[in-house]
């Protein structure tokens, strides 16, 4: 039975709207037309970034996906040794929040440490991150949509964690 | 006969505590909620040194008991604000951070289910133009 749209009733209060003339001055567009006159609104370059920022620092929940999680963990579980091979879930989700927490503060840290320097420097990687440090003020331009494993050694290079550089 | 067998029980009824006398809590005795006593257990039983004083135990916990309750009461001022009757996680977490001294001390600490802060870099928000009338009311208001 094919589907049939019902159109809901005007109300029986309500003052009914009076009929448009059938006869218009402008001639009256095509379907497509229509479409492509109508733009489709935009927000600014940044505005829905700061936005997701806003909203992921009101947030408290696990940014890391829990299933590609657990499969990387069971990896190199496995790579260091066949005998253990078992996680409690617990264990799952405080290694969890442990790692979100460090990457959070490994991106926090790596500029971090250059504020307020005196030295003047520019650091520029190859993949859509620029952080340029000038004297006794930090101006950081973050254009990275995905984090490469380039980025994160620079950030890691930056912040003087790890291993030694 | 029978006096000196009465004064023999008075006497010993007179010897050390009487039996009808209820046991007092070291806890109720220092005016504190948390336990002086499981606190000198947990001195003992952690050999942290060979004896331990009777006022070590109830020091401890009434240094806990002041700390629990900053933090309580910054958390709960949190909750308050946010509209909440429960006290979460998130809460401790803002009720941490956002105090001077309590983020020193648990600088180190990650407190799961916590989030982060609300913190935006000056220089990654937008340029507001200031309008005319901003200016010409903020030029009246000074001083001279």
């Amino acid at each position: 039975m094919a589907r049939v749209k019902h159109t809901p009733a005007s109300r029986k209060s309500g003052k009914k709207k009076a009929p448009r003339a059938s006869t218009s001055t402008q001639p009256s567009l095509s379907s497509s037309q229509s479409t492509q006159g109508r733009k489709k609104m935009r927000n600014r370059q940044g505005t829905v970034a700061l936005r997701e920022i806003r909203h992921l620092q009101r947030s408290c929940e696990l940014l890391i996906p829990a299933a590609p999680f657990i499969r990387c963990v069971k990896q190199i579980t496995n790579q260091f040794s066949s005998e253990v091979s078992r996680w409690t879930p617990e264990a799952v989700v405080a290694l969890q929040e442990i790692s979100g927490r460090y990457s959070v503060l490994a991106e926090q840290r790596g500029p971090g440490l250059l504020w307020n320097s005196k030295s003047r420097a520019v650091f520029n990687s190859n993949h859509n991150l620029r952080l340029i440090i000038m004297q006794r003020s930090c101006v950081i331009n973050w254009f990275m949509f995905f984090h490469l494993k380039k980025d994160i050694e620079l950030a890691r290079r930056l912040g003087g964690i790890g291993r030694p550089w | 006969m029978s006096s000196t067998e009465a004064a023999a029980t008075e006497k010993k009824g007179g010897r050390g505590k009487p039996k009808t006398s209820k046991s007092v809590s070291r806890s109720s005795k220092a005016g504190l909620q948390f336990p002086v006593g499981r606190v000198a257990r947990y001195l003992k039983a952690g050999r942290y040194a060979q004896r331990v004083g009777s006022g070590s135990p109830v020091y401890l916990s009434a240094v806990l008991e002041y700390l629990a309750a900053e933090v309580l009461e910054l958390a709960g001022n949190a909750a308050r604000d946010n509209k909440k009757t429960r006290i979460v996680p998130r809460h401790i977490q803002l009720a941490v951070r956002n105090d001077e001294e309590l983020s020193k001390l648990m600088g180190s600490v990650t407190i799961a289910n916590g989030g982060v802060l609300p913190n935006i870099h000056q220089n990654l928000l937008p340029k507001k133009v200031a309008g005319k009338g901003k200016t010409e009311i903020g030029s009246a208001s000074q001083e001279f």
